[in-house]
């Protein structure tokens, strides 16, 4: 008997419940500040063939990576060897999902009546897992054996019992030991209670039941996406976008490029004309990959398609063996994150070819730092680890959002007062970087600038992007600024550092200063109301000076008054010089 | 003597009161039209006609009144608070800007991500020099200068209120604390928020999204609640007992409220929520659904189990905000939203509301914009002449011509069509909320029953309930006094928070009890202020704790009181067991450390309780007061409908719909296929068929 709507809306949201208590439950019972504060972490439930049924889209960029890493477990532990209470856990970029080394994912399966019926999955990224650097993520691995310890997929739990070598072995392999136990523990937590919470649905409704909903969930993601693309017109467009360096060879740049084939209701990516794999780590793993693309190709046609195994069914995803986006064994893969940020701009670059009215600049470039030692106030060894969102770019009809992570990123920001409190260091400023944003009728979101004082001798590591090529407008919109990081500045030891540093050995008292790439604009400056230019002005997100050379608005720096005449004289001179 | 007790809930278009006496638990209900422009003019219109009933009552026999209140609300939904600067620590200005920095988890898919509005814009934000370190201690002193500066450029900017937060300001609030005297000293009267007041919590974000809130409503609740203490003097009314209904569901004086004005922003509908769990009780339903419909906005709450669900940690209209309130969702949708045309060529309702004045277009106030009670009088549902009772005469013609001309003419459509057209949005946008309230918490609609309240909830809940596969429907008595009920069937609360983070196993037992002795002396006081004997004051407990190393603790309530040194392991055996229950797994191998030291005050007040009736036959005789010709979609048109009195249907009553059932404070529509009975509490249920 097929079943009835009612019971598939319940299910469905039942299970997207069930997904939100356990995000709920990892955020909550964190230890490391990058799961409790950043909340770098996300739940899913995958049925028993290993299909995605139920995703957290708190973090688009985990799209794509729970399945092929169920399907690395079932490879390794068949269906009959699981037993009930059992927990996997794996990092392994290459066998598994995992985007890098300090992303662990657990697996436990939920078992009714002897049978499993489901996954209940967790991601979390690991403030320190060993390697070369604090945070394990060096900008200039030139193999994943330098970003921490590998583990295949194992028994965390076997039948309810804590494997406690796995444990010791893990413990002995960080700088952190009780941060990244803890919170392994708490992604055990946060997967049992979804198993329980499968469990009753399994009383509620049976089993079977339930399997027969979760492929109608699926189904009905794979009929909104088909239908959203049967809507746009067939067609091939490309784009391309480069980042600075691999953070080894800083002279050459890094080739992203994409083909989008769209033909009825069905799409693909193709990604073989980027560069091949580089020996720095900005390398990406397909599984990644694809999460950029169901994040743009979901967003474009309606975001609130659900996420699950009706996406990965319509999009298919072309990487070239041996490339940027699909690298081979054992290049490092730890600075994912700049090169994922590109592929969303220029995929949304290509889709935006298909449909202009949805069209939107690139949004600016999320970076990450680490800061790790070996005293914290309590005598143990540190590693304060933050991701840096941007601004979104901006689109028809309005500015891009300032301060804002974007894209398949969606970490929040580490509060001042818990990193003060936690680490020795000292923030002296978290402001939205002036002139950021870029110019045009519609302005780029700004990003933002922070800058750090060392309290204690510490190592920091630098994972930015976009110093020397900056993020892109349309339709003659400027791109956003460049980001930038500098060492002491305005003293004598004073330094500018490349997008991606190894870890740099930095004493007590030295100051960091860095500000993220901006957004680009949106259609030509000089259209922008001289009105709007005042306000932003006024609020800070413009200087004068731009407001004059971008915009040719001048404004009286002692009155905020807009110079009506000369403003139209320097507009038209604009607009006759182009 | 008699004494008597007042609530008085002040909604958008109308202020209701019920004057509940003591001793004989009868109670009187007023109804009186809101003054949003200053309700306390309704407020006191209401009380002055409850005390010219019951043959006069001398204003000193009012032992109590509790009052729910939107003022808050509206300035915020309606973007009419004070206009508001802000200070913080130099060099921070990104914090309110950037927020949390990721995207709401309903937007995170979107690349047309907009962030809700700031309150306060960077033009209005002062950067002090001043620092405080992590622990507390004076980095940089107060740069006391530059605060006047600031102040004095705020002053001419002309702004009402100054939210000030600096950062760590809640482990020594000394840097705001004397900012706000310079404040006072450089622009006196000026409205002044303190983060370290608002919140004294760490993570600086939350604390300052609060403390813009507080400082934004601030100065509209502080003026509200003085002009209506001094009316409420002239009035002659001398009781200490005067209150106002927390978003948190419990009362708080008319002075403490306006410590802390932004936990007043849910007052009206909290007392929605507990008036509808109140009701769903005595029916013996814990699981209920409650919707309030009033002129400006529907409010939807849930209960489950019998618990009115809370939280610390929420937002109002896309603003951060965490103080304790009642877990519900507000929609701009109620009798007095209006229907507009959208840039888009596309019919569109909300949120805007004509609220009571003008109001909807057939309120004949010189209101012109079609709203949502105008569609309700065009097609039928709604009698012109028994509006309020007959009190406020509607003009069908005067709705008519506002829909023909705003909506139908513009669109091309027919007048029916145009009203019928504005329903089905404003019903859709209800349903959404109802749906996500529920169903995202994993709760069967099946389950549930839905208490349909305020003015237009009666209204709109059948076919809500219908297209929700809700089975029932439960319209009170008083539709329109529900929140007013809710202000009288809850207890005075106080909350009392002290901070101190240090390990369970080496705590001073001596110290901790002492601490609890201290808030418990203030509990005491505060009640003993307000005239509460002690003998009905009740306190509880608890220790807020964490595995060290964790951010977020747990509550651990405990009975035995002072605790001995012994009582450690029981409640580090407690923590464990509420870890493993909340999150799944417990860490006995690692240590616990005390966050928080919670203590509760809770003075019972005598409630009111409704009056049960004996069921008469199911076949008890009802005629219906007229028929009238109303549009129903499954009628493919107008159809002729009985139209009943509410006051007129006896206990046991049952008739099918379509059918209308009218009465002072609310009108309630069966929609075809649905059947309607009178219940021993003289409520009305629809079954809703499934």
């Amino acid at each position: 008997m097929p079943l009835d709507p009612i019971t598939i809306e319940v299910i469905a949201n039942r299970l997207m419940e069930i997904v939100n208590t356990m995000q709920h439950i990892i955020f909550r019972t964190g230890y490391s500040t990058i799961v409790r504060e950043s909340k770098d972490t996300s739940a899913a439930i995958a049925d028993v063939a290993g299909n995605l049924v139920g995703q957290a889209t708190q973090h688009p960029l985990h799209l794509g990576i729970f399945t092929p890493t169920i399907e690395a477990i079932l490879r390794r532990y068949p269906l009959p060897v699981i037993q009930e209470g059992d927990s996997f856990v794996v990092n392994d970029p290459y066998i598994a999902g995992s985007p890098h080394v300090p992303d662990f994912i657990v697996a436990t399966p939920a078992f009714y009546h002897g049978k499993i019926v489901a996954f209940c999955l967790c991601i979390a990224h690991k403030p320190d897992v060993g390697g070369s650097v604090p945070g394990s993520s060096s900008g200039v691995a030139t193999e994943i054996f330098q970003e921490g310890i590998i583990l295949p997929p194992v028994r965390y739990y076997s039948a309810g019992i804590l494997n406690q070598e796995v444990e010791d072995i893990l413990r002995n392999n960080s700088r952190v030991p009780d941060l990244i136990v803890g919170d392994l523990r708490g992604q055990v937590g946060c997967t049992r209670v979804g198993v329980k919470r499968i469990q009753e649905l399994c009383e509620e409704y049976d089993p079977d039941v339930l399997q027969d909903a979760f492929d109608e969930v699926v189904n009905g993601t794979e009929r909104r996406v088909r239908r959203g693309l049967g809507a746009w017109p067939d067609g091939v467009h490309e784009a391309e976008g480069y980042l600075d360096h691999d953070g080894i060879d800083l002279d050459r740049p890094v080739r992203l490029h994409v083909v989008v084939t769209k033909k009825g209701e069905d799409i693909s990516f193709d990604f073989s004309g980027s560069d091949d794999q580089t020996r720095g780590p900005v390398n990406i793993r397909p599984s990644l990959l694809r999460s950029a693309c169901h994040y743009a190709l979901v967003g474009m046609i309606d975001p609130t398609i659900a996420n699950n195994h009706g996406v990965t069914r319509v999009v298919k995803v072309i990487c070239r063996d041996g490339s940027v986006v699909n690298p081979r064994f054992p290049a490092p893969v730890n600075h994912y994150a700049a090169i994922l940020g590109l592929a969303c701009s220029c995929i949304l670059t290509a889709l935006g070819e298909f449909v202009p009215e949805k069209a939107t600049a690139a949004a600016g470039g999320g970076s990450s730092i680490s800061i790790g030692g070996s005293r914290t106030r309590t005598g143990q060894s540190y590693v304060q680890y933050e991701l840096f969102g941007s601004g979104y770019g901006a689109r028809r009809h309005s500015d891009g959002v300032s301060g804002t992570m974007v894209d398949a990123g969606n970490c929040k920001i580490t509060p001042v007062e818990i990193i003060e409190t936690e680490f020795p260091v000292r923030l002296n400023r978290f402001e939205l970087a002036r002139d950021s944003g870029g110019a045009g009728k519609y302005r780029g979101g700004l990003s933002f600038l922070r800058e750090y004082e060392t309290l204690e001798d510490s190592i920091f590591t630098l994972r930015g992007a976009y110093y020397i090529r900056p993020k892109w407008g349309i339709f003659g919109g400027k791109p956003g600024a460049l980001g930038w990081c500098t060492l002491n500045p305005g003293r004598s030891k004073e330094r500018k550092l490349p997008s991606a540093t190894r870890g740099m050995d930095i004493p007590a008292g030295t100051v960091v200063r860095l500000a993220i790439a901006g957004a680009g604009g949106y259609g030509e400056p000089h259209e922008r109301d001289a009105a709007a230019v005042l306000e932003d002005v006024l609020n800070g997100y413009v200087s004068l000076e731009k407001a004059r050379e971008d915009y040719g608005v001048i404004i009286d720096a002692e009155t905020f008054q807009v110079d009506v005449e000369a403003t139209r004289a320097l507009r038209e001179e604009l607009a006759s010089a182009r | 003597m008699a004494s008597y007790r007042i609530g008085v809930d002040v909604g958008g278009t109308f202020t209701d009161l019920i004057l509940l006496d003591e001793e004989t638990g009868n109670i009187k209900t007023i109804k009186t039209s809101s003054t949003p422009r200053d309700p306390s003019i309704g407020v006191m219109n209401a009380i002055t006609e409850a005390l010219r009933s019951e043959n006069g009552i001398s204003p000193d026999r009012i032992s109590f009144l509790a009052h729910g209140t939107t003022v808050t609300t509206n300035a915020l939904l309606q973007s009419r608070g004070a206009r508001t600067g802000l200070l913080l620590t130099e060099g921070f200005r990104a914090i309110y800007e950037v927020r949390e920095q990721d995207r709401p988890p309903s937007r995170s898919m979107d690349p047309f991500y907009e962030k809700a509005p700031m309150l306060v814009p960077q033009k209005l934000t002062e950067e002090i020099p001043e620092r405080t370190g992590f622990d507390g201690t004076i980095v940089s002193a107060l740069d006391e200068e530059a605060v006047r500066m600031a102040v004095r450029r705020l002053r001419d900017k002309a702004v009402e209120a100054i939210a000030v937060c600096y950062l760590f300001s809640f482990m020594n609030p000394t840097n705001e604390e004397r900012t706000a005297e310079i404040i006072q000293e450089e622009y006196p009267g000026c409205w002044v928020s303190l983060s370290n007041r608002v919140i004294p919590r760490i993570r600086e974000y939350q604390r300052l999204s609060s403390t813009v809130l507080d400082a934004y409503v601030g100065p509209v609740l502080s003026g509200y609640v003085d002009r209506l203490r001094g009316e409420m003097e002239q009035a002659g009314l001398k009781t200490r007992q005067l209150y106002v209904m927390q978003s948190n569901g419990g009362l708080v004086t008319f002075g403490g409220a306006t410590l802390y004005p932004c936990r007043t922003l849910l007052s009206g509908p909290a007392a929605g929520v507990i008036g509808g769990s109140y009701i769903g009780s005595t029916l013996g339903h814990s699981d209920v659904v409650s919707l309030d419909i009033g002129g400006t906005s529907a409010d939807i709450g849930v209960i489950s189990r019998g618990e009115v669900q809370e939280t610390t940690e929420g937002e109002i209209d896309g603003q951060a905000i965490s103080v304790p309130m009642i877990d519900l969702r507000t929609i701009g949708a109620g009798g007095g939203t209006i229907a507009w045309i959208g840039g888009d060529g596309l019919l569109k309702v909300g949120p805007q509301s004509a609220g009571a004045d003008p109001g909807p277009a057939c309120y004949s106030l010189s209101g012109t914009e079609p709203t949502v009670t105008d569609a309700n009088l065009v097609l039928g549902y709604l009698n012109p002449a028994y509006f309020l009772g007959g009190r406020l005469k509607l003009d069908v013609h005067l709705a008519a011509a506002a829909i023909e001309k705003r909506v139908a003419a513009p669109l091309g459509m027919t007048l029916t069509e145009a009203a019928h057209g504005i329903l089905k949005i404003i019903n859709v946008k209800m349903e959404i909320a109802i749906r996500l309230a529920l169903i995202e918490k994993g709760y069967d609609p099946r389950n549930f029953a839905l208490i349909a309240f305020g003015g237009a909830g009666p209204l709109h809940a059948g076919r809500l309930a219908q297209t929700l596969h809700i089975p029932k429907v439960i319209v009170p008595l008083w539709p329109g006094l529900t929140s007013t009920m809710g202000l009288l069937v809850t207890d005075v609360r106080h909350d009392y928070l002290h901070t101190r983070v240090g390990p369970l196993r080496t705590a001073d037992i001596a110290l901790v009890n002492s601490m609890f002795r201290q808030m418990e002396a203030r509990a005491q006081a505060d009640m003993e202020r307000e005239g509460f004997p002690l003998s009905r004051v009740e306190i509880s407990r608890y220790l807020a704790m964490r595995y060290s190393g964790q951010a977020y603790e747990l509550n651990v309530p405990f009975s035995q009181f002072p605790l001995a040194e012994t009582d450690k392991d029981l409640l580090r055996r407690e923590f464990d067991d509420i870890h493993e229950r909340s999150y799944g797994h417990k860490a006995e191998d690692a240590s616990v450390e005390i966050v928080n030291y919670g203590l509760v005050s809770k003075a019972e007040v005598p409630k009111l309780s409704l009056a049960q009736h004996e069921l008469g036959g199911a076949d008890a005789f009802i005629t219906p007061e007229e028929s009238r010709s109303a549009y129903f979609e499954e009628c493919e048109g107008y159809a002729h409908v009985p139209v009943y009195r509410r006051e007129a249907l006896p206990v046991g009553a049952q008739f099918p719909g379509p059918a209308i059932v009218e009465q002072v404070d609310s009108t309630t529509v069966i929609y075809p296929g649905q059947r309607a009975s009178i219940d021993a509490f003289r409520n009305l249920i629809i079954r809703v068929a499934g």
